[in-house]
């Protein structure tokens, strides 16, 4: 985007609701002063963060009393996860951490403004259009500038040799079809990670059959509730590994991750619930390593092995048919699916022994199960 | 006596003809506004955006960053 795109307000804005509030009202800075530098002052560019009360609040209060508490807006299930891990005993390795955290971490997150107005402050902003307000962000320009690396991918079919999902390929959905402004707002501040939100999509909603009490497709009858939906119907998803974050001479923040992979892993379910009863369910090893913040503070990780480095994952690029799905037997039996001990290293280990499935737990071909 | 009605009556019908509050800032925002005046011209934002360049250039990213992040 060319730097004056950013800014360019389309004239229609101005005779929309929100283009008749006086700019000054959100934006702070001085209107009558024709000098832009003086009269730029003060200016706010993206009021709706760090407090979304005050602006939006004042005429979309229900919205913004969860609004600012949701996923995007806080990052709590990721503020946990760290804390989780974090050095608790020593109060000034775990300020450190929380330092990093701030620096690195907390730089990704999106605002009333970052998804209907502009781009994210991640990729640097710029108006959608114009200034205009977008109920329903784009796809494309809103969601893929955070997810872009790896759920739009997925989703699109942009990594090689792996077709795209399903609900865009054939049904042309966007995110914001599963992904409701109900979910996009909802308080998340209790949840412990994504996938706990009481208001994340769910398959059944559009396919009640798969959870009736008689499913038209036998193989649902038989691993309802065994297995989540993306064990049979995802492919593979990226896996990255061995993330590092740092300051450079200039003062500058870095991060170096290590490779990325492009896997299919099943595993253990970590957490059962009674809204996630699966024993299996498909993983995704995130760029967590214990030496994460080892530039600022050594140790800094200490409780590293609270969890897992394998995490429940539901990628986005759903078949009807997967290799894995093909037959039974494509499946059962089929040891290299599943996530072993082999596939994790050493230090890994630990920390994993939740998700791992063991040799006993991987099914059996069908042939041998009948034959005994 | 004849003062306060002539007063009285200038602020009904001010206040009756008068603009809301909401209109009263949409006028203003596209009138003499210096925000709008520049905001809304593609010309003048290219210009400024040169200037801006020399005044601020843009943020350095650190040349350490490796990996897909």
């Amino acid at each position: 985007m060319e730097p004056y795109e950013k800014i360019y307000v389309n004239p229609s804005f101005l005779k929309t609701d929100h283009g008749e509030i006086a700019c000054e009202a959100c934006h702070g800075g001085d209107p009558k002063d024709p000098n832009w530098q003086t009269a730029h002052k003060g200016i706010i560019r993206d009021m709706t963060f760090p407090e979304a009360d005050k602006v939006c609040g004042e005429c979309h209060k229900d919205i913004v009393s969860t609004a600012k508490n949701s996923l995007h807006y806080t990052l709590a299930p990721l503020e946990k996860a760290i804390k989780a891990r974090a050095n608790k005993k020593d109060k000034g390795i775990l300020k450190k951490v929380c330092q990093a955290k701030e620096k690195h971490c907390n730089a990704c997150h999106a605002s009333c403004g970052q998804c209907h107005v502009s781009r994210p402050d991640y990729v640097e902003g710029g108006f959608l259009a114009g200034h205009l307000f977008q109920k329903k962000p784009s796809m494309d320009t809103t969601c893929a500038s955070c997810h872009g690396g790896r759920v739009h991918r997925e989703f699109t079919g942009a990594n090689d040799e792996y077709p795209a999902d399903v609900h865009y390929d054939k049904q042309e959905m966007t995110c914001m079809d599963c992904h409701t402004a109900k979910e996009m707002h909802a308080d998340a501040m209790d949840v412990g990670t994504r996938f706990d939100l009481p208001e994340r999509p769910r398959c059944e909603k559009c396919h009640p059959d798969v959870i009736s009490e008689k499913p038209k497709t036998s193989s649902h009858t038989i691993h309802r509730n065994k297995v989540a939906c993306q064990v049979c119907h995802a492919v593979a998803n990226k896996n990255c590994f061995n993330c590092h974050v740092g300051t450079d001479k200039k003062g500058l923040p870095y991060f170096k991750s290590g490779e990325t992979k492009m896997l299919f892993k099943i595993g253990l379910n970590p957490r059962k619930t009674n809204d996630r009863p699966y024993h299996y369910v498909v993983l995704r090893h995130p760029p967590a390593d214990p030496g994460l913040f080892d530039f600022y503070v050594k140790d800094g990780l200490s409780d590293f092995n609270k969890l897992p480095t394998w995490k429940l994952d539901t990628p986005h690029n759903i078949q009807r048919i997967t290799p894995q799905n093909k037959t039974c037997n494509s499946c059962h039996g089929n040891a290299s699916l599943f996530l072993q001990k082999k596939d994790v290293t050493g230090w890994e280990q630990k920390a994993n022994a939740g998700v791992i499935v063991p040799e006993t737990k991987i099914p059996r071909p069908i042939k041998d199960r009948v034959q005994k | 006596m004849h003062l306060f009605l002539i007063c009285f009556l200038v602020f009904f019908v001010a206040a009756l003809v008068g603009p809301t509050p909401k209109i009263s800032m949409a006028k203003e925002a596209s009138a003499k506004n210096e925000c709008v005046g520049c905001h809304t011209n593609v010309k003048k934002l290219i210009r400024l955006s040169w200037e801006i360049e020399k005044i601020r250039p843009k943020p350095d990213k650190s040349a350490e960053t490796a990996g897909e992040g």
